[in-house]
């Protein structure tokens, strides 16, 4: 946790300098692209050239220079015609006529440079396109694992996401500290892996070279297999390190009244009149002076009750209708007087907390996600400044990394809700004192922009909405524009990444989760096909049949039997 | 058909666009019939010597001095001597393009497709080839099929070049069998497509 704060990691990047020769030979420069950043090169073997693949030639400085393909454009070409009968080889007919070089097509591949790689600085762009003539390489396996990482995989600091899509022997490994300090946001599509992405990404953070301190809020109850962790050799640490993982079943979750604030409040009564809505408004502000510690729903009913009465002393009819609506977040279970989960009951290193709340209303579930990331900040901000004590439920003497699943219905782009607020403090201000924040969604449209553009590392998977797409071409321009139109023909569990967690984007293939998945999707058929198999049918036949009825008393010699 | 002499080299374009001058009934005892110099007819040029070249007949034009030439005469019977023959002064002109020659130096003659590197001599003469020959002549030293003066054809053919390439085609295709007949017919194809369809989009 010391990298955090300081910058001792630079000194391990010094060591991701060596740079071999690149080997394989894959065209020759054209000369410059479409634009002044791209270059052209010509080739005759299409068989290297994959969107997306790295190349490099060696540049003014005798240093490679590395590319990527971004588009591939077929230049010369055998007659459309020939090709029109399915049953003999086009070749053929080439070789009839004269032409029998074995390609007899020309490929004109546009690079987008991404530079000469400076261990300081990271990715520098020549700024000029190469002579036409020089040879371009394929980037080789090596060249790549030292620029493309900030880390090595096994290094203190590293998450190993997965591999390169297009290269499967080298490791997309994230650089935590940046991945956790400037927040992070997994954009993706239904059923496209993002929780499971996001699942591998905690069980980096938790793994021994990292040990984290996690919460997850869990609107769907999918991480609960985290558990798994616990206990699984892959986590235990040379030291006995194991990480813990605290489920907070829905039953489990209280938060005090006395940390929300009169908006929460308002956002959990239903609709209110002007009139109470100000009595409660005054009652709230006296309750809150008045207590300076902590207050209850019985003291903000009493302050009501003496906001709106008449004079003889009577209630109120404001009062009595709060009255009744104050009592229904007392009678709430995820409410209490005095219960509370305290930073300190959610926050430990080496420790994931999953926050379920599958079972709550969404209402309730944006006011407990607003006090808790409200007290987490709070917690966080004070601990770092000295201003709160160790034995105070408040202290936080360690940064956090808070994971917020359906981040679209905490921070809706364009209505209002009780998170947004709190969320963009964190988001902008959270960096300083060690509190990031990942955000995951389906629905990067519906998500605040602003709250978006603040997180600094990006990973998008399928998503085929073109709103949302749209969307993440103005929201999320650092993966590139060549990327994003990957978007929609990404498969499962392959991934953009982008950001300050890596040197230049790359496509990822995410690696196997060490735990079981949670979020899978339910097996429809295999259900539907197990209710007629023949023991269950049985096995209804036996609940719908009707008792038997009881026999009547019998008779034997006059003497009934019962 | 056999082969059958038809005319002698009197000029040349280029280097392989050659003019033929047709025999007529006062060169040969006898003449070739239309259908022996038709468009589109394959001709190998050779001397007793030796064998030059095969070309195709991609052009033919009538040369005739008295056209335009039949005012009315001062003299009532026109002097022999200041008035030569005038039936003996008409030519038929032959333009032929080569295409390669005929390899006989090892067992079964195959075709060598491309420009000639050899200059063919005047008043070489000039000989319709026979079937036979025209299958030679597209195999090559493998005993593939080839048409690999295709494109020479198309560039050094003249304004017909296409309709000779498709006339060649249609008498070709029928030697062979399977893909290589195919693969003729693929051709076809594509050059009939030029010459109708793809004339009007032009």
């Amino acid at each position: 946790m010391s990298t955090w704060n300081g910058r001792a990691d630079q000194q391990a990047d010094k060591t991701l300098t060596p740079i071999s020769p690149p080997a394989t030979i894959v065209g020759t420069v054209k000369g410059p692209g479409p634009t002044p950043n791209q270059y052209v090169f010509i080739t005759s073997a299409p068989d290297a050239i994959k969107a997306g693949e790295f190349v490099t030639y060696i540049g003014a400085n005798q240093e490679p220079v590395l590319g990527k393909i971004v588009q591939v454009e077929l230049l010369d070409h055998l007659p459309d015609r020939i090709f029109a009968d399915v049953e003999i080889d086009p070749r053929a007919v080439a070789a009839l006529i004269g032409f029998s070089e074995p390609n007899p097509e020309i490929f004109g591949v546009t690079v987008e440079i991404v530079g000469t790689f400076h261990p300081a600085l990271g990715f520098v762009n020549p700024r000029q396109a190469p002579r036409p003539g020089t040879k371009v390489f394929l980037a080789e396996d090596d060249l790549l694992r030292a620029v493309l990482n900030r880390k090595a995989p096994e290094q203190q600091g590293a998450a190993r996401l997965g591999d390169l899509l297009l290269r499967p022997t080298v490791p997309v490994v994230l650089d935590v500290k940046e991945l956790v300090s400037t927040h992070l946001a997994i954009l993706a599509g239904t059923g496209s892996g993002k929780s499971y992405t996001a699942g591998v990404l905690i069980e980096e953070l938790l793994l021994p070279k990292n040990r984290a301190a996690v919460l997850i809020f869990d609107p769907h109850g999918e991480y609960g297999t985290l558990a798994e962790m616990q206990g699984h050799p892959a986590f235990v640490g040379e030291d006995g390190y194991s990480p813990k993982v605290q489920v907070i079943t829905p039953d489990r979750i209280k938060i005090r009244i006395s940390s929300l604030n009169f908006y929460d409040i308002l956002t959990l009564l239903p609709e209110m009149t002007d009139k109470q809505k100000s009595i409660l408004e005054k009652a709230f502000s006296k309750v809150v002076q008045s207590h300076a510690y902590r207050w209850t729903i019985q003291d903000l009913l009493e302050e009501v009750n003496a906001t709106d009465s008449s004079q003889d002393g009577s209630q109120g009819s404001s009062a009595m209708a709060l009255e009744w609506k104050l009592d229904q977040i007392e009678r709430s279970p995820y409410f209490s007087n005095h219960e509370h989960l305290a930073p300190k009951d959610l926050f430990a290193p080496g420790q994931v907390t999953i926050l379920q709340m599958n079972e709550i209303s969404q209402e309730e579930q944006q006011v407990i996600a607003a006090a808790i990331l409200r007290q987490a900040n709070y917690a966080r901000m004070n601990t770092h400044k000295g201003k709160i004590l160790e034995t105070e439920e408040n202290y936080l003497p360690f940064p956090v990394f808070i994971v917020v699943e359906e981040a679209h219905r905490f921070a809706p782009a364009h209505e209002e809700s009780r998170c947004k607020k709190v969320l963009r403090t964190i988001l902008s201000e959270g960096r300083k004192f060690g509190l990031g924040v990942g955000l995951i969604t389906q629905r990067p449209g519906k998500l605040d922009s602003d709250i978006l553009s603040q997180c600094m590392s990006q990973f998008l998977m399928r998503i085929v909405n073109p709103v949302d797409q749209e969307n993440l071409r103005h929201s999320v321009e650092a993966a590139g524009r060549d990327l994003l139109q990957e978007l929609p023909s990404l498969s499962k569990g392959q991934v953009i990444v982008s950001g300050v967690c890596i040197n230049t984007p790359v496509l990822c293939k995410v690696r196997s989760r060490l735990t079981k998945h949670g979020g899978e999707t339910l097996d429809i058929i295999g259900i539907w096909q197990h209710h007629f198999r023949p023991q269950h049918r049985h096995e209804q036949r036996l609940k719908k049949a009707v008792p038997v009825p009881r026999r009547d008393p019998q008779i034997v010699d006059g003497v009934g039997i019962d | 058909m056999p082969e059958k002499r038809i005319g002698k080299v009197v000029k040349s374009n280029n280097h392989c666009d050659y003019v033929v001058e047709l025999d007529d009934r006062l060169a040969v005892k006898t003449p070739p019939t239309t259908e022996d110099y038709a468009f589109g007819t394959f001709v190998k040029l050779e001397s007793e010597q030796r064998h030059w070249a095969v070309g195709v007949i991609y052009n033919t034009q009538l040369f005739n001095p008295s056209f335009l030439n039949s005012g009315p005469r001062l003299a009532s019977d026109p002097s022999p001597f200041f008035a030569p023959d005038l039936q003996s002064e008409m030519r038929t002109l032959l333009g032929v393009v080569l295409l390669g020659s005929l390899e006989f130096s090892s067992g079964q003659p195959y075709g060598v497709q491309g420009i000639p590197k050899v200059v063919v001599p005047i008043h070489t003469l000039v000989y319709r080839m026979s079937e036979e020959e025209i299958y030679q002549f597209h195999q090559d030293r493998s005993a593939r099929t080839q048409f690999a003066y295709y494109g020479l054809l198309l560039n050094s053919g003249g304004v017909f070049a296409p309709h000779v390439l498709r006339h060649i085609l249609d008498q070709v295709s029928p030697m062979f069998y399977g893909q290589q007949r195919r693969a003729l017919e693929i051709l076809s194809r594509e050059l009939a497509w030029k010459l109708t369809l793809g004339a009007m989009n032009a």
